[in-house]
């Protein structure tokens, strides 16, 4: 590839634009991907959206969340320019009602089952359907997102099946079961292939080359890990029955009260050798599960392609931790009103850990016609699946 | 000064490729020109659509209505002079201000929408309660009762006897047409009766346990009718409901402000129930005067309750639970006797709710038990 000639149209007229090579070869080239979204600008719609909630009994929260979402797509940037969401809130509604139609036509033939045989069995198999109803509802929201995102004026689109997709996510998790979790590399692999082969950016294929095998060493090392401090809990738990008993004793022998037996309970070191087990495995294990998170997340990022242009992810375990435990002390400290707070944290997270890799200078990347005019995200809203409120 | 150029980014929608634009201000319309190209865009004011106005350091988003795919970015420090150009047209009808001081007026109205609310919610969600059809309301009272009580039921033929001819007496009084269906669990440890939709009628067999004489159970049965007679608990039941539902529409998505409503609504929903229980009982006490048995039945009870609740305090942990759940849902014991005395006048010749044989056959109706 030495030389490019795009025809470009511009205004009616037509335009011949020769690419510079040695700009072309410079596929190396690393964007940062910048966030400037403001804290208070998203507290201030935020809290918009409770009180006019409050006013309409809900019905503004597709609007707010629509406002937030124009709000921070407009926040990121890259190469200069902006993102845009183009997502509008009466789409929000009218497929919250569909959702909800849906719903309700799946759950009827199960309502009046289990009104006629109300002891029986065989009305649970009119519950078979909603297993299809949460990957349905993923999928569906994932395509309605994706393809209500563009840049520089060219829409994202995520084209595929939705059926397809659930048959996968069913037959995945159903492996993942059957392999007592070994195989989870293979599944989360699968399952993010089948959304990047149908992802585009304007006329541009995503393209994804990342293998499940390439997590299988991790996963295995974080897997044993966990097996062994659930054998690790096991035996704690075994020491604290035994503290009990002997606690227990005390009080019968010596005709204790209940305050002076708690002191004797507490003194036992077995006991606190036991809180030990019990507590460092339920800190240990999500971060343990993070290390593995990590390595996913740079398998999904680094073998992405659309066209010539790569990703990276550069995130670490120990930002990720820090991140996820940032969060979970800001939620819990401040009640729940520091919501927008969190959404930055991950927001910027995100925008500071991903880079694009390849020449975005000389795109010839053409608009093309949407390929299916995607369904808003109701099913996903009625299941109750929108985690914060984006 | 007025601005009459600047520089710009501009996408045609149809590729992404980026164009480094100047444009120019004119009267009626702006002119879009590529530096280096000879080529020019002209778009009248009229035309043009503000996506997005500037939230700094966000840029304004406009396009065209000749063709909405365009994208013209006009950046903050541009745009004061800018939009004055623009006719009104170019704005969507309605944006909210996030301004401090818009935020503070619309949280004021929602502060009064809520009270609003709070204040005849509750009465309107209970007037729902008339919509609703009999034979609906026997099936949520069956549905209830199956999924509540686990316990077994009660019954023995003659004590089972002895109640149905305590509730054929209490009936006389009622007026509303609706099947009674009364029942004794086993729970010798639970001192308390509820009434359910549908004419269902449950009462505990600690109830029959701490009870000395049928006047006294005949005040509880009494009290419950009340309640059924008066439609309480499908009213209660649309009224959790509605506040519920309604609650939860307009906090659903906001965290904290969620649980505090929820809290405030079983609150607001207990002070309501309270009002039912001194309404029953009012009732409750005309239903007994006219099945000619004696009122003051239901006061001995209450002040026996009272007396459990005394000995109880800060001594024996047994009974506690079930006695300060009977007593957080009924009005406080000592304001509810006081209201009965005042109401029982002057003696009067009663009849003897259940002869001695009765009474013990009642007392003895959980000698046999069903599932």
């Amino acid at each position: 590839m030495s030389t490019i000639a795009t025809d470009q149209v511009f205004m009616g007229r037509q335009v011949t634009e020769e690419a510079q090579p040695d700009e072309i070869r410079r596929h190396l080239t690393t964007h940062r991907i910048a966030y400037d979204g403001q804290t208070g600008q998203v507290y201030k719609i935020w809290l918009l959206n409770i009180v006019m909630n409050i006013f309409t009994l809900g019905i503004y929260s597709f609007w707010g969340k629509t406002r937030l979402r124009q709000y921070v797509a407009g926040a990121f940037k890259l190469n200069k320019d902006r993102f845009e969401y183009t997502g509008t809130g009466k789409e929000l509604f009218v497929g919250f009602l569909k959702g909800m139609l849906i719903f309700f036509v799946l759950y009827l033939p199960f309502m009046v089952a289990s009104f006629i045989a109300p002891d029986a069995v065989w009305p649970l198999v009119f519950l078979i359907p909603f297993f299809y109803v949460l990957p349905v509802a993923l999928y569906s929201a994932w395509r309605y997102r994706i393809s209500r995102i563009q840049w520089r004026g060219v829409r994202f689109e995520l084209d595929g099946s939705v059926m397809k997709y659930a048959g996968i996510f069913l037959w995945r998790w159903l492996i993942n079961i059957i392999s007592l979790g070994i195989l989870i590399p293979y599944s989360d692999i699968r399952m993010y292939q089948y959304i990047a082969d149908n992802a585009y950016y304007g006329d541009i294929a995503f393209r994804f080359e990342g293998h499940g095998k390439n997590l299988m060493a991790i996963h295995l090392a974080t897997y044993s890990i966990i097996i062994g401090l659930f054998i690790f809990v096991f035996y704690g738990l075994q020491l604290m029955a035994a503290s009990f008993v002997t606690a227990q004793m005390a009080i019968g022998q010596q005709d204790l009260s209940f305050d002076e037996a708690l002191v004797i309970f507490f003194s036992n070191a077995s006991f606190f050798a036991a809180l030990t087990c019990i507590i460092v495995p339920f800190i240990l294990l999500p971060m343990i599960r993070l290390i593995y998170k990590t390595a996913l997340i740079h398998e999904i990022t680094n073998h992405l392609y659309a066209g010539e242009i790569g990703f990276k992810s550069t995130i670490t375990t120990f930002a990720l931790i820090k991140l996820k435990l940032g969060n979970f002390l800001i939620l819990i400290l401040t009640l729940g009103l520091g919501l927008p707070v969190i959404m930055q944290r991950n927001l910027r997270f995100f925008a500071q850990h991903t880079q694009v890799k390849g020449n975005l200078e000389t795109s010839s990347i053409k608009q093309t016609a949407s390929r299916k005019p995607a369904d808003a995200e109701g099913l996903h809203t009625v299941m109750g699946l929108d985690s914060g409120f984006i | 000064m007025t601005l009459t150029a600047f520089e710009t980014r501009f996408f045609d929608g149809k590729t992404a490729r980026p164009h480094q634009v100047s444009v120019e201000l004119h009267a009626s319309r702006l002119r879009i020109s590529m530096p280096g190209e000879s080529c020019s865009s002209d778009w009248l004011y009229k035309e043009i659509v503000v996506l997005q106005q500037p939230i700094p350091p966000q840029p304004a988003m406009l396009t065209s209505r000749k063709n909405m795919a365009m994208r013209l970015y006009v950046e903050p420090e541009h745009w004061c002079s800018f939009k004055t150009k623009l006719p009104k047209t170019a704005f969507p009808a309605i944006t909210l201000s996030t301004r401090w001081r818009s935020l503070a007026g619309y949280a004021g109205l929602s502060v009064i929408f809520v009270l609003a609310a709070v204040a005849a919610g509750p009465r309107l969600f209970e007037r729902a309660s008339e919509l609703i059809p009999p034979s609906t309301e026997i099936q949520i009272g069956k549905m209830a009762f199956d999924s509540s009580i686990n316990q077994p039921v009660c019954t023995a033929p003659q004590g089972k006897a002895a109640l149905d001819k305590l509730v054929l007496m209490l009936k006389q009084g009622i007026t509303r047409d609706i099947p009674f269906n009364v029942r004794v669990v086993s729970a010798d440890e639970t001192l308390n009766a509820l009434a359910a939709p549908g004419g269902y009628l449950i009462i505990f067999s600690g109830i029959l346990k701490k009870a000395d004489s049928a006047e006294e159970v005949a005040g509880v049965l009494a009290h419950e009718m009340a309640h059924l007679e008066m439609n309480h608990p499908m009213k209660s039941l649309m009224r959790n409901l509605g506040v519920t539902l309604t609650l939860h529409m307009m906090f659903g998505d906001a965290g904290v402000l969620s649980n505090t409503a929820h809290f405030a609504g079983v609150i607001h929903q207990l002070h309501y129930s309270r009002e039912d229980e001194l309404e029953a009982d009012k009732i409750g006490y005309a239903l007994l005067e006219k099945a000619n048995i004696d009122p003051s039945g239901l006061t001995l009870f209450f002040e026996r309750i009272q007396q459990e609740e005394a000995k109880n305090t800060g001594h024996s942990y047994s009974n506690r639970s079930d006695l300060d759940e009977y007593l957080s849902t009924h009005p406080h014991t000592e304001y509810r006797i006081n209201t009965l005395k005042s109401n029982t006048t002057t003696s009067k010749n009663y009849q003897q709710a259940l002869d001695a044989s009765e009474w013990r056959a009642l007392k003895d109706i959980c000698s046999e038990q069903a599932d």
